[in-house]
């Protein structure tokens, strides 16, 4: 941590042509957050983040931290919806197709930990506290 | 545990950003009731999911990505904390949080990560792989609201002998004091100590139980007169007058020969 905070420094002191031009790039994107609104809203973010004894009065860098959690949830739950989409389809004995495409989507916990377990955290829930008394089963081939 | 297993409405016909719940019944997830802030949470985290492309979702993986998000954002600022901690400073600037992103996204790796450390000029900080994909993140992704604006609570008035922000105070004290200490106590509190004292002196002697430390506030005055009014008597004697009683030693034998007894209380 020491190192990279003496190259902070270090590194404010220097001034070439690429950092400038990665100063410029930051700085665009920092203004280009003033005018995007994240779906994790501002006074959320700010009451973590104080919560965590984050002190900083940019309302840019709190925008920065919102987009990020942002992104890490999208992320996660497009991870999700592909380990969804993988599961091999289920035999369609009825005509609805189109409907049953529909009901596939749903946001499970099987998919949800497979896809957190690629971020680094291991979810492991209780399966004897079922969740509905099909679980256990594929949740696609479940039958209403 | 109960079942229900879909807490978002599809609406196939109508694509809005705000999400429905059902209405799970009140003995589910009672710890996290009265949360205000996982609440909204969960809505953002909802709205996100639809955004995905979720229809539909069971009710603990919702709560548990919540709660995975929750627990992210805390991360992401603690780290960036310890980071501008360790170089000396209480406010968190961008590599900071660039650097606790980094951190947070070494799990599963990305662009750049491997010489990261290499670059001793830390130009590496402002080219980030991790901040560039938040860059395309934020330009391609559509920018979806929160559902309701959320109501602001009152600004927490500082307590008085907080840390002074004020510049004018500030000034005011010696720049000796250095200025992340709190303010001093209030001045009555320790300059007119002396000179009460020195009155008390020139009005004589007092009683113990008249002292600051026995009747010193209002509080205690009940009591202090209490104290007054039993010492009023004379001094450890009873109320009521008793007779005197005489024994005499070596009489008790002859006098319970005579019948009489006497025992003294």
């Amino acid at each position: 941590m020491n190192n990279m905070s003496s190259s902070n420094s270090q590194q404010q002191q220097q001034s070439s042509e690429a950092r400038h031009d990665d100063d410029a790039v930051l700085t665009e994107f920092l203004a280009s957050l003033m005018d995007y609104t994240p779906t994790i809203p501002d006074e959320l973010v700010e009451h973590y983040l104080a919560k965590s004894g984050f002190q900083c009065p940019d309302v840019r860098l709190v925008r920065l931290v919102a987009v990020a959690t942002q992104k890490f949830v999208a992320d996660v739950a497009t991870d999700a919806l592909q380990q969804c989409k993988a599961r091999p389809a289920p035999v369609v004995k009825d005509k609805r197709d189109k409907q049953q495409k529909e009901k596939r989507l749903i946001l499970t916990m099987e998919d949800l930990s497979k896809a957190l377990s690629e971020y680094g955290v291991n979810m492991k829930h209780q399966e004897y506290f079922a969740d509905s008394p099909s679980t256990g089963m594929d949740p696609a081939s479940r039958e209403e | 545990m109960t079942v229900h297993q879909i807490t978002m409405k599809p609406k196939p016909h109508k694509r809005s950003n705000k999400t429905r719940f059902q209405k799970p019944p009140a003995a589910e997830e009672a710890e996290n009731q009265s949360d205000y802030a996982f609440k909204i949470t969960k809505t953002a985290v909802s709205q996100i999911c639809q955004s995905v492309g979720f229809k539909f979702t069971q009710h603990s993986a919702l709560e548990t990505l919540t709660h995975i998000t929750t627990l992210y954002l805390q991360t992401l600022a603690r780290t960036a904390v310890s980071y501008s901690n360790a170089s000396n400073r209480t406010q968190s600037n961008i590599f900071d949080i660039i650097n606790s992103l980094h951190d947070m996204s070494s799990v599963q790796g990305f662009t750049g990560g491997s010489t990261l450390h290499c670059n001793s000029s830390g130009i590496g900080l402002l080219r980030s792989g991790v901040l560039k994909d938040i860059k395309s993140f934020v330009e391609f992704s559509d920018e979806i609201p929160f559902a309701k604006p959320i109501p602001r609570g009152n600004p927490i008035s500082l307590r008085r002998d907080s840390i002074p922000l004020e510049i004018d105070e500030l000034n005011s004290r010696g720049l000796h004091i250095p200025r992340w200490l709190s303010r001093f106590p209030d001045e009555s509190s320790y300059k007119n100590c002396g000179v009460r004292w020195e009155k008390r002196r020139e009005g004589g002697l007092a009683l113990w139980e008249n002292s600051d430390l026995v009747s010193g506030g209002d509080k205690f005055q009940g009591i202090s007169r209490e104290n007054d009014e039993i010492s009023d008597g004379d001094g450890g004697d009873l109320a009521v007058e008793r007779g005197k009683v005489r024994f005499k030693i070596g009489d008790a034998v002859r006098a319970q020969k005579g019948g009489v007894f006497i025992s003294f209380l």
